[in-house]
């Protein structure tokens, strides 16, 4: 083998992915990131190159595609770099009625969140295996716990990763390869996120993380090899409630609380800080 | 030329409009209040606000240029609505003025805030933030900057520029905090020295910033961002510097984090009962406790700007206080 031995991660230009690849830079790990064309992983890679002196690729492809999947990993074999951990983190959310949006986007959505890591995984896999230790950390929700409407092909593409992730995971048992699947609650991402995490009071504020403690404590317990990765106490207590109700009750408590957001969501789009982002948003702005 | 400038009763704002008088420009100065600024023939006020779009437009009528230094400057306001209608809807305001008005040059201030902390090597322009937005300050600056961008792909030549904190003479505003300080001490010749002090902070010169809105204006590319910063230096080098370059001897008394933070947290339950701002509050606070390092290398290289070194600066503000006291 020519070069060194590199974890790949995907959607590292921004939000949970740029934070999980300054953790694995942080450990000295070399990296491939993968992001969308346009984005900024150009300046993410710059910074990881000159803060902690590590040896960084950069690739732009659109993962939603068997296409974008294979080019990627064909230009990686094509550059002589092996793979020895593997992070599936680019993902495609929803929030909406299943009547909003277009087949075309929900087809998209499960390409990035379920075709792209089955693909990744099993482009890389001979590559995986060639080492005495290796892993896969696929990136879940906790909304892979609760089905929540509004998000019905998000967390069940969620709901994918987190059974594939388990019997992959002891598929493997006995080679070097370990698969984790970490599950992060709620993540101020998205600016939009930030701004209405500030006007959330009470329990759902506080199980709010920033994408960079969840990232801290992700890469850490997949180094350590923990299957099922939940950060933050108050989620972890959440899947253990989860657990112990009743399905009628569960039920019924999921749709208080997706009507609660929906009021609340309302509420936030009639305030001044949203006409910010409207305006960047709209169609005409670029 | 000709420039419309905002904030010209703040801090930095003034200290822009007389660098630029001093530079033979012409202003117009929009304020909420009328006030005597300047009895300079080439310094007109125009009474108007960020909120009022007609009152920005015959602020700028025969300008070919814009100065908008005018924010909301607090870590920590009840009004925190108000914060985004000034920093945000107001620089939008300005801009749409703008381009309406077919200004030729805009500059906008922005804040090392949005830059964010440091981590081993100074923060530049493309340095990815290390730690998500939070403050309101920091996001109502960086929708701001968005909004200049998406103006600057509209045609309306935009530069963005980012000061870090910033010290010298001026008005007695909250944002002059450091200037402040330095006079609290001279005059109880105590000073308060917070623990552990290792951490670092870009320390900017309102001299050389004031003159950086003016490169900038000359010589700025579109749709970029320039940080108009002054030295590097650690909190332990701040204070010594502080009383090196002191008349009198002051006394250092040193402040745990912990008090420091209990102290504040106080200070805020008090603030909610009372109805005033302030400064001293732990999210204002917690910046003393990161390294918040930043390099103004590209508007050295790109627009010739210069950096006071800190033991200048501050000796210079002390002489200007001395004066005053």
């Amino acid at each position: 083998m020519k070069s060194q031995p590199f974890t790949l991660i995907t959607g590292a230009s921004e939000g949970l992915g740029k934070f999980i690849a300054f953790e694995f830079a942080l450990r000295q790990h070399p990296l491939i990131l993968v992001a969308l064309p346009g984005s900024k992983l150009l300046e993410v890679a710059d910074y990881i190159r000159h803060r902690f002196n590590v040896e960084v690729h950069c690739f732009f492809e659109d993962l939603a595609t068997m296409e974008g999947c294979c080019a990627l990993h064909q230009r990686i074999k094509e550059s002589e770099l092996t793979v020895r951990f593997l992070v599936n983190n680019a993902g495609l959310g929803n929030t909406n009625p299943f009547s909003e949006k277009s087949v075309a986007f929900y087809r998209k959505q499960i390409g990035i969140n379920v075709l792209a890591p089955t693909t990744l995984s099993r482009l890389f896999l001979p590559d995986l295996l060639s080492f005495p230790e290796s892993g896969i950390l696929n990136v879940s929700s906790l909304t892979s716990y609760f089905h929540i409407p509004n998000k019905q092909v998000y967390c069940a593409t969620k709901s994918f990763l987190h059974a594939f992730s388990q019997a992959l995971n002891n598929e493997m048992s006995g080679t070097g390869l370990h698969v984790s699947v970490v599950c992060p609650g709620g993540m101020n991402t998205r600016l939009s996120n930030i701004l209405a995490t500030k006007e959330r009071r009470g329990i759902s504020r506080w199980s709010i993380m920033n994408p960079e403690e969840v990232a801290a404590i992700t890469v850490q317990d997949f180094l350590l090899k923990r299957t099922v990765i939940i950060p933050g106490k108050l989620n972890r207590l959440f899947v253990i409630i989860d657990r112990l109700l009743p399905g009628f009750l569960k039920r019924r408590i999921i749709r208080k609380q997706v009507s609660n957001a929906e009021t609340f969501e309302n509420n936030l789009s009639a305030s001044p800080i949203h006409s910010a982002i409207r305006w960047l948003e709209a169609p005409n702005a670029a | 030329m000709k420039i419309m400038l905002t904030g010209a009763t703040g801090y930095l704002g003034n200290a822009i409009a007389l660098k630029a008088i001093q530079e033979n420009h012409s202003v117009h100065a929009l304020v909420r209040s009328p006030v005597s600024l300047s009895s300079n023939t080439n310094f007109e006020v125009f009474q108007g606000d960020l909120n009022d779009i007609e009152s920005i437009k015959a602020a700028m009528q025969g300008c070919d240029a814009v100065i908008h230094c005018a924010a909301m400057a607090k870590i920590w306001t009840r009004q925190r609505l108000l914060m985004y209608k000034v920093n945000v809807e107001g620089t939008r305001n300005i801009l749409q003025a703008a381009l309406e008005c077919k200004i030729e040059r805009v500059v906008v201030t922005s804040s090392c805030a949005v830059l964010g902390p440091s981590s081993g090597v100074p923060v530049n322009e493309n340095t990815p933030r290390i730690t998500s937005l939070s403050t309101d300050y920091e996001i109502s600056k960086h929708l701001a900057e968005e909004l200049c961008r998406m103006y600057s792909r509209k045609g309306l030549h935009t530069v963005i520029v980012s000061p870090p904190a910033v010290y010298g003479p001026g008005f007695d505003t909250s944002s002059n905090a450091i200037t402040k300080l330095i006079s609290q001490s001279l005059r109880s010749k105590i000073i308060f020295q917070p623990t552990p002090s290792n951490f670092c902070r870009n320390f900017a010169y309102v001299e050389d910033v004031a003159t950086g809105h003016l490169l900038a204006l000359d010589r700025g590319k579109n749709g970029e961002t320039y940080i108009l910063g002054g030295e590097n230096i650690s909190y332990r080098q701040f204070f010594e510097t502080i009383r090196n370059a002191a008349p009198r001897k002051l006394m250092t008394v040193r402040i745990s984090r912990i008090l420091l933070l209990a102290a504040a947290r106080l200070n805020q339950l008090i603030l909610f009962h009372t109805k005033s701002d302030s400064n001293f509050v732990p999210s204002n606070l917690r910046p003393i406790f990161q390294h918040r390092t930043f390099s103004s290398q590209k508007a050295v290289t790109q627009l010739g700007y210069t950096i006071t070194p800190f033991e200048t600066g501050i000796k210079q503000t002390i002489n200007q206080l001395n004066t005053h006291l």
